[in-house]
């Protein structure tokens, strides 16, 4: 999302960091821009162009969107110059081209880094006290920018406005997503300081019924793991080749379907926008020597050196793994994006995500090596010595049946259909 | 071709030589070049998840980035009756050209640095209202 837009400022010879130079006014009404011009048709053959998979029945962009900005509005233009963060231009600006956001596992990801925590920590220092003794205008717009667009209730009738009485906390909205999209919780709990004890121990998990994909991270493996032994066998000529495009074409499917089940309806494109645009916004703070970074004194070679160095800072730790977890992100939430899009709709096309010679192939590489680091799981593990014993390179069954939500067609009566 | 390990002839070593003729050896680098190529569905859906790669601004894709424009790239208009200027929109930000009402093409010359993005054109009337927009549609020579 923020990438985007540092995109633009770097296009037009500004360093990317400028963004956050920008009023978070602005900011605020150019991500509300984003979700009116977007999301960019995907351009998958054979399909033709196709918008990202935000549910069925299709429109839920335009559904929720705001009146265009006009002269008659009562929602004014974001007036971002890209020549110049500090000016309003007073019209809808930049056009991003076929803006695609990020999936919702980038956002899971980056937040498992612990940076939305850890960068909270210092907005709140930073605004209670001096410990962290910045002295430095840039940073000082970085924190009036990331506790306006983050840590308060977005502007009414924003599409990045999430909260409500009903739903008061931002950290307990995303991993209730986080939980239904993917059926996995952040590895770190919610700081005593911010939850709230009487709703129970995992309030996101309440009232979701059926409704999670539990058997996302089992399938999601046996992906991984499937296109690993294509890529080991890729240059076979003889002998046998256990690779299965057929199967990974099954896996493809139903990991698109678990996800479009989600989605009915138009179910957690919202959710998905607001927690991809909080997140790239910390991932952009962190992916180089930023004026806040600079400003404590953190600078470092990689994003979660940074993260790590600010950590030590504000006295938290980041996710162990943290490094992969960034350099994952936006791959992961390619690679779901065009699944959802049903982009590996036939085996030969499944056979792209290890065929060599392509990016997506390369892409996959990186993906399978990162999510092993991060994660431990073991998806390159081959028998090795004398195998004695008959081991199939497919499991019989694809991985993880959930159960399904039944819905009641009950006539509605007087008596609530008793 | 693949000669058989002899023990009869004073040895247990395996030794293989192995004779093959030009036109065998071109059919197996046919066959193994085959193997390797992608097919034109492979290749058009590789690209096109490179151009969804590149949209949600993944660096590594962005070599393929559509919608870059060059210098020398004409965008096709069409302005409406009574347009004095169109005003383009790019990455780079917002310019506006004089134009004469019949022009049919519009030169991105001028306006663009390299690789910069193209994202809208609007037609101005001579009292600087909106007579028209439109999404650009980019030509490159």
């Amino acid at each position: 999302m923020f990438n985007l837009l540092a995109d633009a400022f770097a296009g037009a010879g500004l360093p990317r960091a400028a963004v956050f130079e920008v009023h978070p006014g602005q900011l605020s009404r150019w991500l509300e821009e984003v979700w009116r011009v977007g999301p960019g048709n995907l351009a998958l053959p054979p399909l033709g162009a196709t918008p990202p998979f935000l549910g069925l029945p299709a429109g839920i962009v335009g559904v929720l969107d705001a009146p265009p900005a006009a002269g008659a509005t009562f929602l004014g233009a974001s007036g971002i110059d890209v020549m110049n963060p500090g000016n309003f231009t007073g019209v809808a600006n930049p056009f991003v081209v076929n803006p695609v956001w990020h999936h919702l596992i980038y956002a899971y990801l980056l937040e498992n880094t612990g940076a939305f925590e850890i960068m909270g920590e210092v907005v709140r220092r930073g605004s209670v006290g001096e410990l962290l003794e910045l002295q430095n205008l840039q940073a000082i717009q970085w924190l009036r920018a990331t506790e306006e667009l983050f840590f308060r209730d977005a502007p009414t009738f924003a599409i990045s406005s999430v909260g409500s009485q009903l739903r008061p906390e931002s950290r307990v909205t995303r991993r209730n997503a986080y939980w239904r999209m993917l059926g996995m919780d952040l590895s770190h709990p919610i700081a005593p300081r911010w939850s709230n004890p009487s709703l129970g121990a995992q309030p996101w998990k309440q009232d979701v019924g059926n409704g999670a994909n539990t058997s996302f991270r089992e399938k999601w493996s046996e992906l991984l793991r499937q296109v690993w032994l294509g890529y080991e066998n890729r240059n076979n000529g003889i002998g046998p080749n256990a690779t299965d495009d057929a199967f990974l074409h099954l896996l493809c499917d139903s990991l698109r379907d678990m996800m479009n089940m989600r989605r009915r309806g138009g179910f957690l494109a919202r959710e998905e926008f607001a927690s991809a645009a909080a997140m790239s916004w910390f991932e952009l703070t962190l992916l180089q020597d930023t004026p806040i970074v600079a400003a404590l004194n953190c600078q470092a070679a990689s994003a979660s050196d940074r993260l790590e160095k600010i950590a030590q800072r504000v006295g938290m730790a980041p996710a162990p793994r943290a490094r992969e977890l960034f350099e994952l992100a936006p791959l992961m939430s390619l690679l779901l994006r065009i699944i959802e899009a049903n982009a590996f709709s036939t085996p030969a096309l499944a056979a792209l995500l290890y065929t060599p010679g392509t990016q997506l192939a390369e892409t996959l590489n990186t993906i399978i090596d990162l999510w092993q680091s991060a994660t431990g799981e073991r998806v390159k593990d081959r028998p090795t010595g004398t195998v004695t014993a008959l081991t199939s390179a497919q499991p019989v069954r694809i991985p993880g049946s959930q159960p399904l939500t039944l819905v009641r067609n009950t006539t509605p009566t007087g008596t609530g259909g008793r | 071709m693949a000669q058989p390990p002899n023990p009869a002839a004073g040895g247990m070593t395996q030794s293989f030589t192995l004779s093959l003729s030009d036109a065998q050896l071109d059919r197996i680098v046919a066959a193994m070049q085959r193997q390797r190529s992608l097919t034109a569905e492979q290749q058009a859906m590789a690209e096109a998840i490179g151009a969804v790669g590149s949209n949600m601004g993944l660096a590594t894709f962005s070599p393929q980035r559509p919608g870059l424009v060059r210098r020398g790239d004409v965008v096709e208009i069409t302005p409406p009756a009574g347009t004095a200027s169109v005003r383009v929109y790019t990455t780079r930000g917002v310019e506006e050209r004089a134009i004469d009402p019949s022009a049919r093409e519009l030169a991105l010359r001028g306006f663009l640095g390299n690789d910069d993005r193209i994202g809208r054109l609007e037609y101005l009337g001579p009292d600087g209202r909106i007579l028209g927009a439109t999404g650009a549609e980019i030509r490159q020579p």
